[in-house]
């Protein structure tokens, strides 16, 4: 039998959009869901919530739980996205403060920090 | 449009926090890095990343040669962040770019490019919304030692350093540049 985990982007973008149509702030959701304000962003930075936070979660979007499970082989979505790195190359090329040799270096070492942290992500959904 | 919030309230939610996020009182001393691993957020540090394939020189560009140009840089991806910290500076400023970041996410700040604290006191360069850096400047300082916790220790020096291992500053308002505040817990100790 296939074994599951949680979709937790999918998860995330749901409590996002619940959140946005009642104007309330990411610590305010949290206050009413009853869990604490660092599952939201630990969510936010794909970590999967306990069965208690995903119970409370779930039952304040009425919203089965089993909507947010999927297949254990279905790819996480934690690939870098070369976007990403494109556009932070654009950011650096705009900052005036910035020689080339600083540009160059930073972004050796944020594409370095963007590898390790998807890395660590595609971890966390295993 | 986003009103900036008053030091009453940020004072009010740094305690908030402090208590709900990392179970603290106002008098106990505050780690940054305890308080990002409760939010998953990571925080990589400059000589970490050589094995995630940052080259060398690139690295020792950044401690030896021109550590100025940043100290921390807080980086959106996806939904998430991640935090990186240049650990050539002193551990106290590290703690205080670390706090001032979080700040950031804790007062749910939108932004979608990254943002680099640079010179100490200064916040993140990221000119475009100074009521942000000032609101991020005030928390990461109250997070660090709540402004009332330090004006009662200032007539306590002693228990006031070893609580917080901070310079006790007297009860004349000059506490609030976060710089005066940052503690001397190292990093590497924390947690």
């Amino acid at each position: 039998m296939a074994q599951t985990r949680i979709n937790v982007p999918a998860l995330y973008a749901a409590l996002d959009g619940a959140r946005i149509s009642k104007k309330l702030s990411w610590r305010q959701l949290a206050g009413e869901v009853g869990c604490s304000p660092s599952t939201m962003t630990r969510l936010a930075n794909g970590y999967r919530p306990d069965a208690d936070a995903l119970m409370s979660l779930t039952q304040w979007l009425k919203i089965p739980a089993e909507t947010f499970w999927i297949a254990d082989d279905d790819e996480p979505d934690t690939a870098e996205r070369p976007e990403l790195l494109a556009e932070m190359g654009v950011l650096l090329r705009a900052r005036p403060d910035l020689n080339e040799e600083d540009r160059e270096h930073l972004q050796n070492v944020l594409a370095a920090a963007m590898h390790l942290h998807s890395t660590h992500g595609a971890d966390r959904n295993r | 449009m986003h009103q900036r919030l008053s030091k009453a309230e940020i004072s009010r939610r740094a305690v908030t926090i402090r208590r709900d996020d990392v179970q603290l009182t106002e008098y106990e001393r505050f780690c940054p890095y305890d308080l990002a691993r409760e939010h998953g957020v990571d925080i990589y540090a400059l000589e970490d990343l050589h094995a995630a394939g940052c080259p060398a020189k690139s690295i020792s560009y950044f401690k030896s040669d021109r550590p100025e140009v940043w100290s921390a840089a807080l980086v959106p991806v996806g939904t998430g962040q991640l935090i990186v910290e240049n650990t050539a500076h002193a551990p106290q400023r590290r703690r205080s770019n670390i706090a001032h970041e979080l700040a950031h996410l804790l007062l749910e700040h939108q932004f979608n490019r990254i943002l680099f604290a640079g010179d100490p006191g200064k916040g993140c360069r990221n000119p475009s919304n100074k009521d942000q850096e000032w609101e991020a400047d005030l928390l990461g300082a109250e997070l660090l030692i709540p402004i009332a916790a330090a004006r009662r220790g200032s007539h306590r020096k002693d228990r006031c350093r070893g609580r917080h291992g901070v310079r006790c500053q007297p009860e004349d308002g000059s506490m609030a540049n976060e710089q005066h505040r940052s503690t001397d817990c190292r990093p590497a100790r924390c947690g």
